[in-house]
């Protein structure tokens, strides 16, 4: 697991990172040409993301892109959040 | 009374759910069961999630099987006289798994626990949503069990919590230190990690846990969601906002998705459960 901190990925908008941060959302490292991190918002949807967190592309087949490492935030969060545990 | 200790006990997780924070819930978990001297040979982890090894294996978590293969592998374990399942992960109203594809059924999940050799005495705790399509089922055929459970007929709910330090992954870096926690199941091994006796009979039973799980989560959740009227009003904004400004799909879905969340919630109560109490009361940790 990776620890980086949010702050690094400046494209990515914070709601987005906030999720990633509760681990709602999941973020990898990848091996790709043209993406730094994969990451996933749902069993539908991912996205590729380049190292500064700028979407890179949402196409489709994003999600089959082999991974590397699970991604975590090791600076704190702006404020608490809650979540239900059905889907 | 029945004493648990580092080796007479299985401990087991089962998690249907493609987020990683319930996985993380099982990370912290075992985390405080290596800290009581639990071995790795007396846990196992069923789950579904697609990528769970990137989660669990830096923290040494290889013990992992399929949820759909746990009816079949308890029956194969080693022997214990203790088994303590911790269901955490996504709840449906069928059981585990999907609405549509349940993977184990209640019926199915206490049966794989008496099928454990050598087992005296079941514990299994529900902090999935839906907890309470566990409740009420046949606790006093032998072996006898103990259910308990977050929450019963409702959604259970999962709090942002940061650790003092972050847990240390096995290479030693430093790794997971906050994520959505289910707060019932984080407040049940917190009391775990130093036991106490709550109601004063001269011992840390399970029934102590359930109660001190129980008073922590709720006391959490009700200081937390004082401010949730105030931030749903800020999401409805924004999210508008971003409508109107065209925001990327992936910025307007995170906002619905926060909304949601946050509007669910302050209409949901959790409010945890237990049968079997006698014997919860003989438990000891």
């Amino acid at each position: 697991m990776k620890a980086i901190d949010s702050s690094d990925l400046v494209r990515l908008a914070a709601e987005v990172k906030s999720l990633i941060r509760d681990g709602v959302y999941s973020l990898y490292t990848v091996q790709h040409p043209s993406a730094a991190f994969l990451l996933v918002t749902s069993q539908d949807d991912a996205y590729l993301l380049a190292s500064d967190g700028e979407v890179v592309d949402g196409a489709s087949g994003a999600s089959e892109v082999q991974v590397e490492q699970a991604v975590c935030f090791a600076d704190p969060p702006a404020r608490d959040s809650l979540h239900v545990n059905w889907i | 009374m029945h004493q648990i200790n580092d080796g007479n006990t299985l401990w087991v997780f089962a998690c249907c759910s493609q987020e990683p924070r319930h996985l993380y819930d099982i990370v912290f978990a075992v985390d405080v069961l290596r800290q009581r001297g639990v071995l790795d040979e007396h846990i196992l982890c069923f789950v579904d999630h697609r990528r769970q090894a990137v989660h669990l294996q830096p923290y040494g978590i290889d013990n992992v099987y399929h949820v759909s293969q746990l009816v079949d592998v308890m029956s194969h374990v080693k022997p214990h006289s203790y088994v303590v399942v911790t269901v955490t992960g996504h709840g449906q109203v069928m059981g585990l798994g999907g609405e549509a594809w349940p993977l184990v059924r209640p019926a199915e999940l206490v049966a794989a626990i008496r099928s454990v050799p050598g087992i005296t005495l079941g514990v299994v705790m529900l902090t999935q949503c839906f907890g309470g399509i566990f409740h009420l089922l046949d606790a006093a055929s032998i072996p006898p069990l103990v259910l308990l459970g977050a929450t019963n007929l409702n959604p259970s709910l999962s709090i942002s919590i940061q650790l003092r330090q972050p847990l240390l992954q096995t290479n030693g870096a430093g790794g997971l230190s906050g994520w959505a926690a289910n707060v019932f199941m984080a407040d049940f091994f917190e009391w775990l990690r130093s036991p106490m006796d709550i109601d004063g009979d001269g011992n840390a039973t399970l029934l102590d846990a359930y109660r001190a799980a129980g008073v922590r989560s709720n006391e959490r959740l009700r200081k937390i969601k004082a401010g949730y009227f105030m931030q749903a009003r800020t999401l409805a904004s924004a999210l508008e906002q971003a409508s109107r400004e065209s925001k990327p799909e992936i910025v307007r879905q995170a906002i619905e998705k926060q909304l949601q969340d946050t509007l669910e919630i302050l209409h949901t109560h959790q409010e945890p459960w237990i049968l079997h109490a006698n014997l919860a009361r003989q438990l000891q940790f």
